[in-house]
């Protein structure tokens, strides 16, 4: 009996000693081992199924998150579309081990119907969006196309994005600076989504680049419009194209009619700037003047800023060319966020350099700012805006069964990004000298 | 009781469980770490006996291996040292790095000493002198060693001096089927074979026997003996490992030294050196230097020896040439190019003079060709194969029974194994990298003064590699084909400034048979080289990773020499033939664009300042204030820019400006067109055709235009602005009173974008298509005007005023005549409507898409539909249109809507 107990005393030690040493050896390995190593070269790359019970588990708590109740109620619609087309594009997708989109089976259009406010609309739709975060897991970001000619809110073409591709409410808060700001911005709003019955998934909703969104901002829709942001065009490039290196890797999403041909002079000018070593910064200068609204650029710097100057540049870039003007004018698009330490050490700072290139230019960009940031009455309706939309989407972003993270992580980002925004415009106003 | 036992139970299923987790993590730890590591930097190659072990473990499994049977006797030599010899070559080798610098234990000269020995062959002995040899430690820091022998008295098989290399130094296979492809290119090649050595009684060994370089060797081989053989070494200075020796010729080493020339010199190696600097290439001369002092065709298959075998070992120290002074070339001996996996042709060759000298497209392309042709001839692949399965079946069960040799039996199949895939491999990488051939194309329309000096086209071709693109010529018009059969018209290919000029390389170009889909004729280049385009260098990161495929740029103009032949619009884009210049097929064009150089050819008159534009236009005069002005009768024939370093464009009163065809007056500058009622300011045609536009744009200032009159003008493009107004001020605030506007030939006389409207007291008449076009006025008024279609069969399908995304208020004007609407209304504008006369239109008022009108005290006269309301475009929402206290008369139908659109009239 006393040995039993002794016996049982030394493995209760040992257990102990043995559990803080297998502890302890866990977290120096995961603290050492780079993440990519551990995936690629052990045999926990191998354990196709621990993400997912580590995801599993992590999702347990779920329940316990709740959120704000919002004020308003978000948009809801319901796309049913065929199973067994939808199961081919998701099979497709889960064997893409590329980072990108390249595989042709999952880019498929699937036809099915939009039923909204007792509407019924055909359209056709497709995974979109070229990492793979937007297609391989169960919840993708998906292109919708109405049919037959009919329209949906005024909409032919539009997409719902997985919203923590868009940094959860950041990317629509940055729409709304935009407006605010008077930079272009394609329509954007929350929605809920149900595919094929399921539980509603909540989705950032953007027009597409089309003339009919160009013409209802009171654009001309006939114009140029320029776009950055194509992967796989060359074998060398698997991913993103090296878009600063030729025009070539340029695309339009709409073709100017009054120009003789379908033709990329107006792009050539916007490299001569991007690539402004073969300029002067006179010369550049006064080019970005002729072919840009300087303070429409400072505004769109500013709004950059704000945000943390993360994912401005040339890889995000839709430039539309009006050519009543004989000007390209930005659209405001992707904007992430980010915590900024420093204006001349931000993100895009060297794009930013070539794009405003005199001090004077860049000085316009921070007296919007000092402008901006100094009435308090603006940054509480700005902050108040951020805080609008996360109690907007917060709640359905809980009660999104499918979407890839769970509610710890979800919290973690909102309370992580509505820190940088405040953060941000600290930091500007300290900058800025307010 | 029961309950201890089931907690001890518990516990020991816990503290297994434990075991087992600490057994996962260090499974994790040991696949994370590299194995370097763990015998270098960690505990576990401190403990006594750890490696060591591993190492008897691996060879316990040695017998397990017996490899095919060897198809021929390989030779056997024995050879006998004293001991106490060997002790002293063991005693005298290198232990320590010898400097800082170096990244590995080196054979210094002073351990290169030489023994006396006895080597038995063929039943005969000789006197022999031998070291050890190799630079590297693996050559001799463990029991079997790599050695250099020298014969005394007599050759031994014809031989003065052999080397005896450990084979796994050598790829085992890969030196030997290097020497054998060398050989079959032309290449000299020291005699190379598979031998067994016992050393002192020793079991047998297997060594990679190789002739060392001296005029017997030469001379066996029907080559000049008394010649110099140049090779490079390491270990001369304390700051490198590996000599430098295209820093300075002063570290290449001589084997054999020749007899003519007065002295032991080096300046052909000096001259190598000097063709190995960077962008020697470029240098005047460079091919000519190259092609006296090489055979060139040589060098292209030394390089292709080399990607054949994927590899990169044509490292400074491993150059090997020798100065045949029958010929007066110098000749590459290619050595211990050994046997890798498969690497990107755009890495580099591997040494600064193969760097260097297929930069030269030619050279490379010539490289690429035979490369390509190799690996396509099946005959030779299957040669290829055979002998290397020869050379395995040679050296497997020797190298198996050798107990002396460093690695086990395990690691020889396995190194055997990757040298036989690699072979493969090689030649399928090969062929999918020659078959990429990526371009992306650049097509430029000249502009005008272009035009004007020949200039018919440029094409710019940006090539990635791997192959070169050959520009094989394109597709023309009949005209254009009869030019280029004359003479009239070149293809020039550019020198790499990018401008047509003199020192332009004519490409001839020839007819050929057939036609494209547009039934244009082919028109070829003729000259391989001419058109070639050939990749750059790639973008290289640390340790010569290659890190992204190069853009290079190519250049060529096609130019009218004589005659008058001339590219329309209708011709671009260009038909062009792109090829792979290796292969043959069409070459992956990613992309191909058009650049009009037309569209911005004037843009810098934009932002010119404002001496250069009065010395430009002195027809002009300078103002006060940064102003220029205009006055009395000028004639244009060409565009006028006014830039926006001028303050601003006063036209004073009774100027007459006439306008040229086509030609166009823009203003980035504010205007005031300053007419009075007695001496109004006039904008007229001065031929028969329509001039094209007075234009305003982005100006920001306010413009204003008083008591003018314009007629005759149409449309513009120019500086990538559209006008479609005669008279247009596009987001360049302008109040305008007192003005007509007759005979306009575009879609609108005037026309106001992005700015309110003021503008009073207007007459529009003859109007080809809309008369009054504002769009996207946020505010404003148009009052007091009149519009009318009057003249004699004058048939105008537009609109007297078309309103656009506005919000204004119309008071007090009179419409008649015009074949659509007296006012049409549209995208989301909102209106106010009072006092107007709508006459003899095809609508009296139209609202669309969005828009909503109020209108009050109308006279609606003889339209064909007095009120319409519809959606136009599907993405707005239905118009409204609410009419009180107006007047109906003779109209065809009073109103009429459709789609929800909403009319409202009320008394």
């Amino acid at each position: 009996m006393n040995r039993l107990r002794f016996a049982t005393g030394i493995a209760c030690v040992c257990t102990v000693l043995a559990g803080l040493g297998v502890l302890l050896f866990g977290a120096v390995l995961y603290q050492t081992i780079p993440k990519g190593d551990l995936v690629n070269y052990t045999i926990i790359g191998k354990m196709k199924w621990l993400p997912g019970l580590v995801r599993g588990l992590d999702k347990l708590a779920d329940p316990f998150y709740r959120g704000r109740k919002p004020e308003e109620t978000l948009a809801h619609y319901e796309l049913r579309i065929d199973p067994a087309e939808l199961k081919s594009v998701e099979r497709a997708a889960e064997t893409n081990d590329d980072v990108y989109l390249l595989n042709e089976g999952a880019d498929a259009w699937i036809q099915g119907e939009l039923h909204a406010d007792g509407d019924v609309l055909p359209i056709k739709m497709r995974v979109r969006g070229t990492r793979y975060n937007h297609w391989r897991f169960p919840k993708k970001s998906w292109r919708i196309d109405v049919r037959d000619g009919k329209l949906f809110r005024g909409m032919e073409e539009w997409n719902i994005i997985i919203p923590e591709d868009r940094a959860w409410f950041v990317d629509a808060l940055s729409a709304w600076r935009a407006k605010k700001f008077g930079l272009l911005v394609a329509p954007t709003r929350f929605v809920t989504v149900s595919l094929n019955g399921s539980e509603p998934m909540l989705y950032l909703e953007t027009e597409h680049w089309t003339k009919d969104m160009l013409e209802k901002l009171g654009l001309p829709g006939d114009a140029n419009f320029y776009h950055a942001g194509e992967v796989g065009t060359s074998a060398f490039n698997p991913g993103w194209d090296p878009m600063g290196e030729d025009m070539g890797y340029w695309k339009k999403y709409e073709t100017s009619v009054v120009s003789p041909q379908n033709s990329y002079e107006e792009l050539e000018q916007l490299f001569w700037l991007l690539k402004n070593n073969r300029l002067s910064m006179e010369e550049a200068a006064k080019r970005v003047d002729a072919l840009f609204d300087v303070d429409e650029l400072a505004r769109w710097h500013a709004l950059s800023l704000l945000a943390g100057d993360s994912h401005v540049g040339i890889g995000n870039s839709r430039f539309f060319f009006d050519p009543t003007l004989g000007k390209f004018r930005p659209f405001v698009w992707d904007i992430h966020s980010a915590a900024l330490v420093s204006l001349e050490q931000s993100p895009a700072y060297e794009f930013w350099e070539k794009m405003l290139p005199l001090l004077a230019y860049r000085e316009r960009t921070y007296q919007f700012l000092r402008d901006y940031l100094q009435d308090e009455q603006i940054v509480h309706a700005d902050l108040a805006e951020a805080e609008r939309l996360r109690s907007y989407i917060e709640r359905a972003a809980y009660r999104d069964g499918r979407k890839f993270y769970s509610n710890r992580e979800v919290k973690r980002d909102l309370d992580a990004k509505m820190a940088q925004l405040r953060g941000n415009i600290e930091f500007l106003r300290q900058e800025l000298a307010l | 009781m029961n309950r201890i036992k089931v907690l001890f139970g518990i516990l020991i299923a816990l503290l297994l469980f434990e075991i087992g987790l600490s057994g996962f993590l260090g499974l994790v730890f040991y696949q994370a770490t590299p194995n370097s590591v763990l015998a270098r930097q960690t505990i576990i190659g401190r403990i006594p006996g750890v490696l060591g072990g591993i190492r008897v473990l691996d060879r316990t499994f040695n017998i397990f291996y017996w490899g095919s049977s060897v198809p021929e006797e390989l030779p056997q030599y024995a050879i006998s040292v004293a001991p106490a010899d060997l002790q002293k070559i063991e005693e005298v080798l290198p232990k320590n790095v010898p400097s800082p610098w170096y990244g590995n234990v080196f054979l210094t000269d002073d351990a290169k000493i030489w023994v006396d020995g006895v080597f038995h062959a063929h039943g005969k002995e000789y006197a022999i002198k031998m070291r050890v040899r190799g630079d590297l430690f693996n050559h001799w820091a463990y029991r079997k060693k790599s050695w250099r022998v020298k014969f005394m008295d007599e050759l031994f098989d014809g031989k003065k001096e052999i080397n005896l290399i450990i084979p796994e130094d050598r790829g085992w296979i890969a030196e030997s089927l290097n020497a054998w492809r060398a050989k079959q290119f032309g290449f000299l090649q020291p005699p190379m074979q598979f031998v067994t050595v016992s050393l002192n009684g020793s079991s047998t060994m297997i060594y990679t026997e190789v002739e060392h370089w001296t005029k017997e060797m030469l001379e066996k081989q029907g080559r000049v003996g008394d010649v110099t053989i140049y090779g490079a070494d390491g270990g001369t200075s304390y700051f490198q490992q590996w000599d430098d020796v295209f820093a300075d010729s002063a570290y290449w080493n001589t084997y054999e030294e020749r007899l003519a020339g007065a002295h032991a010199s080096f300046e052909d190696i000096e001259l190598l050196r000097s063709l190995s600097e960077h962008d020697a290439h470029l240098r005047p001369k460079y091919h000519e230097t190259v092609e006296t002092l090489f055979d060139v065709d040589l060098l292209t298959k030394w390089y292709v020896l080399s990607l054949l075998s994927g590899s990169r070992h044509v490292r400074d120290h491993n150059a090997r040439f020798f100065f045949d002074t029958s010929k007066g070339k110098l000749e590459p001996v290619p050595w211990d190019i050994s046997l890798y996996a498969p690497q990107t042709l755009l890495a580099l060759p591997g040494n600064p003079f193969l760097n260097e000298l297929f930069r030269v497209p030619e050279w490379k392309y010539r490289a690429y060709v035979f490369l390509w042709n190799y690996i396509n001839d099946e005959e030779r692949v299957n040669e290829d194969f055979a002998y290397a399965q020869k050379l395995r079946s040679l050296v497997e069960r020797p190298a198996y029974r050798d107990p002396v040799k460093l690695p086990s039996n395990r690691t020889v199949k396995k190194e055997l194994d990757i040298a036989m895939r690699n072979i493969r491999a090689n030649i399928d990488f090969l062929k999918q990298e020659l078959s990429l051939s990526e371009i992306l194309v650049h097509q430029r329309i000249p502009s005008k003064e272009q035009e004007e000096r020949g200039l018919l086209a440029t094409i710019e071709g940006t090539v990635r590699g791997i192959s070169p693109v050959h520009f094989a010529g394109f597709y023309g018009a009949d005209d254009l084909a009869d030019a280029i059969e004359r003479g009239e018209v070149r293809l020039l290919r550019d020198n790499g400034d990018n401008v047509w000029d003199n020192d332009d390389a004519s490409v001839p170009l020839a007819l050929g048979e057939k036609t494209d889909k547009k039934n244009r004729r082919e028109i070829r280049t003729t000259d391989e080289f001419l058109s070639l385009m050939a990749p750059g260098d790639p973008l290289i990161g640390e340790d010569e990773i290659i890190k992204g495929a190069p853009h290079t740029r190519y250049t060529f103009f096609l130019v009218r020499i004589r005659g008058d032949a001339a590219l329309t619009d209708a011709d671009f884009p260009l038909n062009l033939r792109m090829r792979n210049a290796v292969t043959g097929e069409k070459a992956d064009i990613l992309n191909e664009i058009l650049i009009d150089d037309r569209t911005f050819e004037h843009l810098h008159a934009a932002y010119r300042s404002r001496e250069d534009f009065l010395s430009r236009y002195p027809m002009f005069t300078a103002g006060e204030e940064g102003s220029v002005f205009l006055r009395g009768t000028q004639t244009f024939f060409e565009h006028v820019i006014v830039p926006s370093t001028v303050s601003r464009l006063r036209i004073l009163p009774g100027t007459t400006v006439r306008m040229g065809s086509g030609v166009t007056l823009l203003s980035y500058a504010p205007v005031s067109v300053a007419g009075t009622e007695g001496s109004p300011v006039s904008f007229e045609r001065a031929t028969t055709h329509p001039w094209g536009s007075f234009l305003v744009a982005n100006a920001n200032l306010p413009s204003e235009v008083r008591w003018a009159e314009f007629s005759g003008g149409g449309e513009t493009f120019l500086n990538g602005i559209f006008a479609s107004g005669m008279v247009a001020f596009h987001a360049s605030p302008v109040t305008i009173r007192d003005s007509t506007f007759t005979d306009s030939h575009g879609d609108d006389a005037l026309n106001i974008k992005y700015v309110s409207a003021d503008l009073v007291r207007l007459h529009f008449e003859n109007s080809y298509a809309d008369a009054l076009d504002i769009d996207s006025a946020s505010s404003g008024v148009l009052e007091d005007s009149t519009f009318v279609i009057s003249g004699d069969g004058f048939d105008s399908n537009g609109d007297g005023v078309d309103i656009s995304w506005s919000n204004i208020e119309i008071r007090n004007i009179q419409i008649d005549g015009f074949g659509d609407k007296c006012i049409s209304v549209g995208e989301s504008s909102t209106l106010v409507i009072v006092s107007v006369t709508l006459k003899r239109c095809h609508y009296g008022i139209a609202v669309k898409d969005a828009s909503h009108v109020l209108v009050k005290d109308a006279s609606f006269i003889g339209n064909d539909i007095a009120i319409g309301a519809y959606v136009k475009k599907s993405i707005f929402d239905p118009p409204s249109i609410m009419v009180e206290d107006s007047q109906f008369e003779e109209n065809g139908v009073r109103e009429e809507e459709e789609n929800g659109a909403t009319i409202t009239i009320e008394p």
